[in-house]
């Protein structure tokens, strides 16, 4: 599968709450089928048929030797997965963040004089200006 | 404080995409805030992420160049022609990432608003990305650019970061 098919697996995958709490649950370790099913209202093969995707998303792996088969997670499918959250659209999100808060600091009357010192341009007159009126 | 404002990600026509944010700033000092090295530094990209070079040579035909480096020795690397500039309220330039995961060269078009509502001074900064074909913009889209879906998946941010440690 193709780097972003296997994303947009997982995600499908993750979309619905009970696959999410199973894996939240599999973030402590390893569970069988038995185990995943107790907190949630639902039969063993309703919760082995969410497994079955995640499986196919590549986000939980089953060992095939061990009788009970227990489920555990696929980590570096998680992390793609999570790299893929902290991707472009974080990028401009967490600039823009950086970005108010810079915004702030030179607006701040405070720091008024540092623009002189950087002498930018004479914008920097009429901001502090601008600091002081507001 | 109040929550940082939203962060508007669409895409428009066959081949672009349309980044809008809103900021508490006359133009002026967001038009500085994007074409002074020293303050670019100190914003672009995500905190984990260093802007290790940033030349710019602000004028129509002048070249830019910026090199990230992030977590784990990542690098990232793009550079361009500014097409157009007009401060406070336009840049146009043509970029192009080192490892053209965009797929061929972008267009870039900021614009800067301003807006003054209740004695309060505000700047829209509407970025509009032109790739080179619908299916280059549609795999940019695929890493993380869709609004629809970063919407959705909002709550995931959580799940996942507490997942950090797992491994």
């Amino acid at each position: 599968m193709a780097h972003s098919d296997r994303l947009d697996a997982a995600f499908a995958a993750l979309a619905d709450p009970t696959r999410r709490a199973i894996i939240a649950r599999l973030t402590l370790g390893e569970a069988s089928v038995t185990e995943l099913a107790r907190p949630f209202a639902m039969s063993q093969p309703a919760i082995s048929k969410h497994l079955k995707v995640l499986e196919r998303a590549g986000l939980v792996s089953r060992r095939r030797d061990a009788q009970r088969r227990p489920c555990r997670l696929n980590a570096p499918a998680l992390r793609d997965a999570t790299e893929w959250l902290d991707g472009y659209r974080q990028f401009w999100a967490e600039s823009y963040e950086r970005l108010d808060e810079l915004l702030a600091e030179l607006q701040s009357p405070a720091d008024a004089t540092d623009h002189h010192e950087r002498g930018t341009d004479s914008g920097a007159e009429n901001r502090a200006e601008e600091g002081a009126g507001s | 404080m109040t929550d940082a404002p939203t962060l508007d990600v669409v895409r428009r026509g066959e081949d672009e995409i349309v980044i809008v944010r809103a900021l508490a700033a006359p133009r002026t000092l967001v038009y500085e805030a994007y074409t002074t090295p020293a303050l670019l530094e100190r914003w672009l990209g995500p905190r984990t992420w260093e802007l290790a070079t940033c030349d710019l040579d602000v004028r129509v035909g002048g070249a830019f160049r910026y090199e990230m480096h992030g977590p784990d020795g990542a690098v990232m690397t793009w550079s361009g022609t500014y097409r157009e500039v007009d401060p406070p309220t336009r840049l146009v330039t043509t970029e192009v990432f080192d490892d053209d995961w965009t797929g061929g060269g972008t267009i870039n078009t900021v614009d800067l608003t301003e807006h003054v509502v209740g004695g309060v001074v505000t700047t829209t900064v509407t970025t509009t990305v032109r790739y080179s074909s619908s299916a280059a913009r549609d795999a940019a889209l695929s890493t993380g650019m869709s609004a629809g879906m970063a919407e959705g998946y909002r709550r995931l941010d959580d799940l996942l970061a507490a997942m950090g440690g797992a491994s």
